[in-house]
């Protein structure tokens, strides 16, 4: 007998919906699977059967075809064992459906007949909805996040045994709930907070003109100074997310399988840190059959941070490139082409000389000019063109750190960013970016207005610093956030004065640092 | 320096010693030989000697038969370098008492002013941090005081002295290995440039010599005779500075060491220096005292200089000044010293550093630029 049902399966963010087909015949028992499976997909035989029997069904002992319908697109995943093994159960006469048949169901079968989560769920729900299923059957951990949805039911099973109950009407499920805005809006922050870190006000005060900007960054500083716990808490000074940016996080996060079972959306800023030893593909994304998002699509709406940038692979660092420049990312490969979104800002930190201890009070660096020269050229070039702030991280005295006083609290200096943030999204309404550091050399010009006077400390500045024409825009790119950040529509001297402090790496004898 | 006049005998000479695979040796006994560069010339054309005087004799030869008056010095000048021959007045008067003085200079820029102090700054080309500081400040410091700081424009610790001479626009003198037309090595295109600018690009050897190894050490020989003072400022055990001094000791010109740590590589030379009675030097001043020239004037110009600074600074201006005098400051450390918000630190910073008030020094930190 034949039988049917739809699954889905993840292409990049998309979900692709697959209609499994079963045959079950007679003839010498086998169980087959046809439709470009991998490897998981193919072992899902042994826990389709198991799981059916354990279930209390019984499984066919009979010549069995399934078949993954479009048939030239690759399946990967655990995700299809609940719909073949819904199919395999209709196809055998244990299942007579009293619900409409135009649902889609995915899920992972253990043995014992219980359903496991899956990634993507979220994707599959959206999926669901566009090609008008009425409604969606996924493992209870992923309902929640399927749920989030508008205009789509959703259930939660724990079991084969729930789904069989459910779509024969004899057991009645719940439809799952969820409200996105009051998930947004309660505050359950417990991350990371500025008033833990005590002293490096210079370092917080960059922070945040890069957060209320959107500039990247880099941190230079000796090892042990903070640079990475400084870093950590820039999400937690970003405005909050809105539901959109929310809702594209969560996407990406599902398709990679990091959203704990129950919860329903990510509601807090990424952080993402890859160690030094990340590849090209682990940073933008890749994989066999079907890519799956990288580091810097995990990070879209928050914050990449690469901890001793000069150690990264440099393949690595100039694959940062095109995500940088275009806030997204796209995998091109034989069959498909995906692609990822990837907006997220960049904070990278680095020792200021091979031995970390140059400019250091407290320990003499070691270091030769030629191997500090040589080090920093690592970082040289077009990755380097796209920072637009360093900042040096000193290792602090330690009567600094005994100081009592306490530090301002992230939920002050946010409000500040998202005041900036608010002058930035209106004088930029009617250009198709929202913040300072995406302005072009154009809008740099248009925007950007300098007093008189700053204009001739620029000139100035420029005469004596040696600083190099690239450094020009972004100069006053920085100046103009620092400006957003006190309120001023005009560019003055000590807003430009302060953005030439982010700019040191750039003076031209290079002995500056 | 552009001659107006082509005086015979010069532009001879300059012919002779433009030959190719000419060296001072050789042009020296040609010289011996033949009593004078004319002498010299009419021997190689004539070509006629039973026994070749060099390899090149022939090529000399003919290229003496096509020896035109007064076309070297002319090519010379419409390159815009100069020449100075030993004997004319403008030859630099201390390398005229040297062992070996060179024949000629050529040169790039404008000559010293008459009467100028000549000290040198030699060092490592892989200096450390510690030692690209010393030598700008003490560059800077010399210059302040109207001192020509002379130097071989390699990197490291050489083009550092350069640079410090060049950010007070003092008179500074790069020795070259090289034709002073070819910018040696590469990465300094810009700061020989600057160097011609505001002072003189020097070598003793014609326009379109290569940069060989053995020039570098005839070029030491230079650096240090040119000069009252060598300052040695860091080297190794087996450092091209070193060779330099050796030099400056054999024509009794007074050697300076810059002390650095004993456990530095890069400072056992100049230890070992200043062990062997080298003057240790730890500012510009102990230069002064060295070569017997009494600045005393000097720095009490420099502490009313101080003064008068301060005097034009705004207040918050002049308590960062104050505040990162004892050496090397972080901007962090100077908001806290004089707690103000650090936005306003990093700014007044810019504004300081663009009055040449402040400086920024290896790693990201401040210092004081006046005394």
């Amino acid at each position: 007998m034949l039988a049917s049902c739809d699954g889905a399966t993840l292409v990049g963010l998309e979900s692709q919906i697959v209609r499994v087909e079963v045959d079950v015949m007679n003839g010498i028992p086998s169980f087959e699977i046809v439709g470009l499976p991998d490897a998981c997909v193919r072992e899902s035989r042994i826990r389709v059967k198991s799981a059916i029997k354990n279930s209390g069904f019984e499984f066919p002992n009979k010549r069995i075809h399934v078949n993954l319908a479009p048939g030239d697109l690759r399946k990967e995943g655990a995700s299809f064992d609940f719909p073949i093994a819904l199919a395999i159960l209709e196809a055998s006469g244990q299942l007579d459906y009293s619900k409409p048949r135009s649902f889609i169901v995915a899920g992972e079968l253990s043995l014992d007949g219980g359903v496991r989560e899956v990634h993507g769920a979220i994707s599959i729900a959206l999926g669901a909805r566009e090609a008008g299923k009425s409604f969606i059957i996924l493992p209870e951990g992923n309902a929640r996040e399927a749920a989030i949805v508008p205009d789509l039911e959703v259930y939660g099973v724990s079991s084969l045994c729930d789904a069989v109950g459910f779509l024969r009407g004899s057991a009645p499920l719940p439809r799952v709930k969820v409200d996105a805005d009051s998930i947004l809006n309660t505050d359950k922050r417990i991350g990371p907070d500025f008033a833990e870190i005590k002293g490096q006000e210079h370092a917080k005060r960059a922070i945040e003109v890069a957060a209320a900007g959107g500039h990247n960054l880099l941190l230079i500083g000796p090892p042990g100074s903070g640079k990475t716990m400084l870093a950590s808490r820039l999400p937690s000074i970003l405005p909050p997310l809105t539901l959109e940016e929310s809702l594209e996080v969560t996407r990406i996060h599902s398709a990679a399988g990091l959203i704990p079972p129950g919860e329903a959306l990510v509601t807090e800023r990424p952080f993402r840190s890859p160690g030094c030893s990340t590849t090209a593909v682990g940073l933008t994304g890749g994989g066999q059959p079907l890519p799956r998002p990288g580091e810097v699509s995990l990070a879209h709406c928050g914050v990449l941070y690469l901890d001793e940038i000069t150690l990264f692979n440099r393949n690595a660092l100039e694959s940062l490139r095109a995500p940088l420049e275009s806030g997204s990312v796209t995998i091109v490969r034989s069959m498909i082409s995906v692609t990822f979104p990837a907006s997220f800002s960049l904070v990278a930190s680095m020792n200021p000389c091979p031995c970390g201890y140059l400019g250091d009070v407290l320990k003499d660096c070691s270091c030769a000019l030629h191997a500090i020269q040589k080090y920093r050229s690592i970082l040289s070039g077009p990755l380097f063109d796209r920072i637009d702030m360093h900042v040096g991280v000193p290792r602090l005295r330690k009567e600094y750190l005994r100081r009592k006083s306490p530090s301002e609290p992230s939920s002050k200096i946010r409000k500040r960013v998202s005041k900036a943030r608010a002058i930035q999204r209106e004088r930029l309404s009617s250009e198709p970016i929202y913040c300072n550091a995406k302005m072009s050399g154009k809008m740099v010009d248009r925007y950007c207005t300098v007093s008189s006077s700053g204009e001739s400390f620029l000139a100035d500045a420029f005469d004596k610093l040696g600083f190099s024409a690239r450094s020009y825009h972004k100069i006053l790119k920085v100046a103009r956030t620092i400006a957003d950040l006190a309120g001023s529509e005009i560019i003055e001297i000590e807003h430009l004065a302060e953005a030439v402090q982010y700019r040191f790496l750039d003076r031209d004898d290079g002995h500056a640092f | 320096m552009i001659q107006k006049t082509f005086p015979k005998e010069k532009d001879e000479l300059i012919f002779i010693i433009s030959l190719p695979g000419m060296t001072r040796k050789c042009a020296l006994n040609l010289l011996s030989i033949f009593g004078s560069p004319s002498g010299v010339l009419e021997a190689m054309s004539k070509g006629s000697f039973q026994v070749e005087l060099h390899r090149a004799w022939t090529r000399w030869s003919a290229l003496a038969r096509g020896y035109r008056r007064g076309h070297s010095l002319k090519t010379l000048a419409s390159r815009r370098i100069g020449v100075v021959v030993s004997g004319e007045d403008s030859y630099p008067w201390l390398l005229k008492e040297i062992a070996d003085p060179p024949l000629a200079l050529f040169i790039k820029g404008n000559l010293p002013p008459p009467d100028s102090v000549f000290i040198a700054i030699v060092g490592s080309r892989n200096p450390t941090p510690y030692g690209v500081e010393v030598a700008k400040k003490l560059g800077r410091e010399l210059s302040a005081a109207g001192v020509c700081v002379v130097s071989g424009a390699a990197a490291g610790i050489d083009s550092a002295a350069h640079r410090g001479a060049l950010e007070l626009n003092g008179f500074t003198i790069a020795v070259l290995g090289c034709g002073v037309d070819i910018a040696y090595p590469a990465s300094n295109r810009l700061l020989l440039e600057s160097i011609r600018k505001n002072g003189c690009l020097i070598s003793e050897y014609p326009p379109g010599i290569k940069p060989d190894k053995f020039r570098f050490p005839e070029r030491n020989r230079i650096i240090a005779g040119m000069c009252n003072g060598v300052v040695v400022v860091e080297a190794a055990e087996k450092s091209g500075a070193l060779v330099t001094a050796e030099c400056a000791l054999s024509e009794n010109r007074e050697v300076f060491a810059v002390p650095g740590s004993i456990f530095s590589p890069k400072s056992a030379g100049t230890n070992f220096l200043i062990k062997n009675g080298a003057t240790p030097v730890t500012c510009a001043n102990d230069i002064f005292e060295g070569i017997g020239i009494s600045k005393t004037a000097m720095v009490s110009r420099g502490s009313n200089e101080r003064k008068k600074t301060l005097d034009l600074l705004s207040e918050m201006e002049a308590m960062i000044v104050n505040a990162i005098n004892d050496g090397y400051v972080y901007p962090e450390e100077i908001s806290n010293r004089c707690s103000i918000e650090s936005r306003l630190a990093l700014s007044l910073l810019s504004q300081l550093e663009l009055k040449g008030i402040i400086a920024m020094g290896s790693g990201g930190v401040y210092f004081s630029r006046i005394q």
